[in-house]
């Protein structure tokens, strides 16, 4: 039942991407983002899509990964496509009945619009899906460390996200056993109005929750006879080694981020 | 000599509860094998906690090597000396891969990279965890997942290693080969092992048994003393291990078997003997 819940979507590879820094990649998709949604001038758009092609070519992931998390993403695509299709009053009508008109600036202002959501759909599912959900940890662990200086505790903040991530597929178990034993005592998920389907669920997550404190604070044993004190004079077992490639990639889109920024001064748009 | 010395140990949760030790005194030799069994509620796995200072107790004292647990400012120290073993596998294993897991004490200490690199893979080796260094916790087995627990114990290279019902939720296959390891240990590295159990078939391996009932001591010594002592156990609330039962069945009805002979292989090759001889 719970086989098609996919926990970082993460696609085993040696591709260029993959190989590549998980703080590069995090900057990369960093600059990528600010800089597509800061100017609206085609140039912009042109170059976000020049660079999700190549990263797509680079990435090696075959299309249907992309299409599998993409269901709800094309909502809500369309959703934006044809609130500007029909909200959008420029140019010259194109299509007109007695209760709406269509016009060519809607048509250009959605298509516009969910190029970008797609592009930047595609971009950010690269990351997710070049870079397993720990090494991902480990890039903004180290990114957050300037944050460091301003009291936000980084090490904490990383170290919860990787026990959080290690424990996913040990509640999702768990929560497998605990239906089979609501089941097994006669529970119904999955007839029944939706009040009473979501009624059954309360029997899942309370012994969840029970299960999970219980396994917090023998996890927290265990992490003190193991002799955690906190993040002061830790040493790390997995090493991030930035390579050339990561700097050129990083080079690469931080050139973008500069052609975007001469044409909005310059565009004034 | 003494590894670890409890004089006089007390011990409650809350002020207002009641006693959960009373008057514990214990002393354990360097390189010894010891099992604490006692039936659930006897108090023994608040006791394993004290071993590394995870529990401090409320009058008396507990001596790790000669440093007191009372001091907060040796805990750290006791705590490298001293590796435990958890109950549920699945709740102490805090790395995302084997061998994170297995570096988490080291980095916890500031272990350099190079050096820790090659304790991860030692320990690894030992524990015949060999290619499965990069598996996650979740597609091991239960046997598995304990000896990596283990493996992160012995990385630290302590002296004492505690097991807190480690084995009490493997199934059969599992609990053997995690009791394999840990004899090896004992054996090959000379290492002082403590396991609380209340499976006696696995108390019948170690050098010496202590019985507890009630968050007291209620008997100390050799196994196969202890085992054949039927009150002790009845106050205890233990079932002595079959082989035991059998081998006194056996006296019973006139068959010449010494108590002494306690492993299952002994048994069967001495009834083959008289067999033959019969």
């Amino acid at each position: 039942m719970l086989d098609h819940v996919i926990i970082g979507q993460y696609v085993p590879g040696k591709s260029f991407v993959h190989r590549m820094d998980p703080r590069a990649k995090l900057i990369c998709l960093m600059l990528f983002v600010v800089f597509l949604f800061i100017s609206r001038h085609p140039f912009v758009l042109i170059g976000g899509l020049i660079l999700t092609t190549t990263a797509f070519y680079y990435a090696k992931i075959p299309l249907r990964f992309y299409i599998k998390g993409m269901r709800f993403i094309v909502i809500i695509i369309l959703f934006t496509f044809i609130l500007h299709l029909f909200l959008t009053r420029e140019g010259p009508a194109i299509f007109s009945t007695p209760i709406f008109t269509i016009y060519l600036g809607g048509v250009t202002q959605g298509g516009f619009m969910a190029t970008r959501l797609l592009v930047l759909f595609i971009m950010a599912s690269l990351l997710t899906l070049t870079t397993t959900p720990v090494a991902l940890t480990d890039g903004l662990e180290t990114l957050m460390k300037p944050l460091k200086k301003l009291g936000v505790p980084t090490h904490e903040l990383a170290f919860m996200m990787s026990i959080a991530l290690r424990f996913i597929p040990t509640l999702l178990d768990e929560t497998a056993k605990i239906i089979k034993a609501q089941r097994a005592r006669g529970a119904n998920f999955t007839q029944g109005s939706l009040w009473n389907r979501l009624k059954a669920v309360i029997p899942i997550f309370i012994p969840l929750f029970v299960q999970s404190f219980k396994r917090a604070e023998d996890l927290a044993t265990a992490m003190e006879a193991r002799g955690y004190e906190g993040g002061e004079g830790r040493t790390k077992f997995r090493l991030l080694t930035w390579l050339k490639k990561d700097t050129y990639a990083v080079i690469v889109f931080a050139l973008y981020a500069l052609i975007v920024l001469i044409v909005k001064i310059g565009g004034g748009n | 000599m003494e590894i670890i010395q409890m004089n006089n140990v007390y011990f409650r949760y809350r002020p207002s509860d009641k006693l959960v030790l009373k008057n514990i005194n214990l002393t354990i030799q360097s390189g010894e094998w010891v099992s604490i069994v006692g039936h659930n509620g006897s108090g023994k796995s608040t006791l394993a906690k004290f071993m590394n200072a995870l529990f401090t107790p409320i009058e008396g004292q507990v001596l790790v090597s000669g440093l007191s647990t009372s001091n907060v400012n040796n805990h750290t120290l006791i705590r490298r000396k001293v590796a435990m073993v958890f109950q549920n596998p699945d709740n102490q294993i805090v790395g995302p891969t084997v061998e994170d897991d297995v570096a988490f004490g080291l980095e916890n200490c500031g272990v350099p990279y190079e050096e820790m690199v090659q304790r991860v893979q030692e320990s690894i080796n030992k524990m015949g965890l060999n290619g499965l260094e990069l598996s996650e916790p979740h597609r091991l087995s239960g046997g598995q997942k304990q000896r990596v627990a283990l493996a992160g114990a012995i990385s630290m290279n302590p002296k004492i290693l505690v097991l807190d019902e480690a084995t009490s939720m493997l199934d059969p296959t599992g609990r053997e080969e995690v009791i394999r390891y840990v004899q090896k240990l004992n054996r090959d590295e000379n290492m002082t092992v403590i396991t609380i159990t209340h499976d006696l078939k696995e108390a019948v391996l170690s050098d010496r048994m202590v019985v507890m009932k009630d968050g007291a001591i209620i008997g100390n010594g050799l196994p196969s003393a202890l085992l054949t002592n039927k009150d002790l156990l009845k106050q205890a609330r233990l079932r002595q291990p079959f082989i035991y039962e059998l081998v006194e069945a056996l006296t019973c009805r006139g068959v010449p078997i010494s108590v002494g002979q306690i492993s299952e292989e002994e048994l069967v090759k001495t009834l083959c003997k008289l067999q033959q001889q019969m």
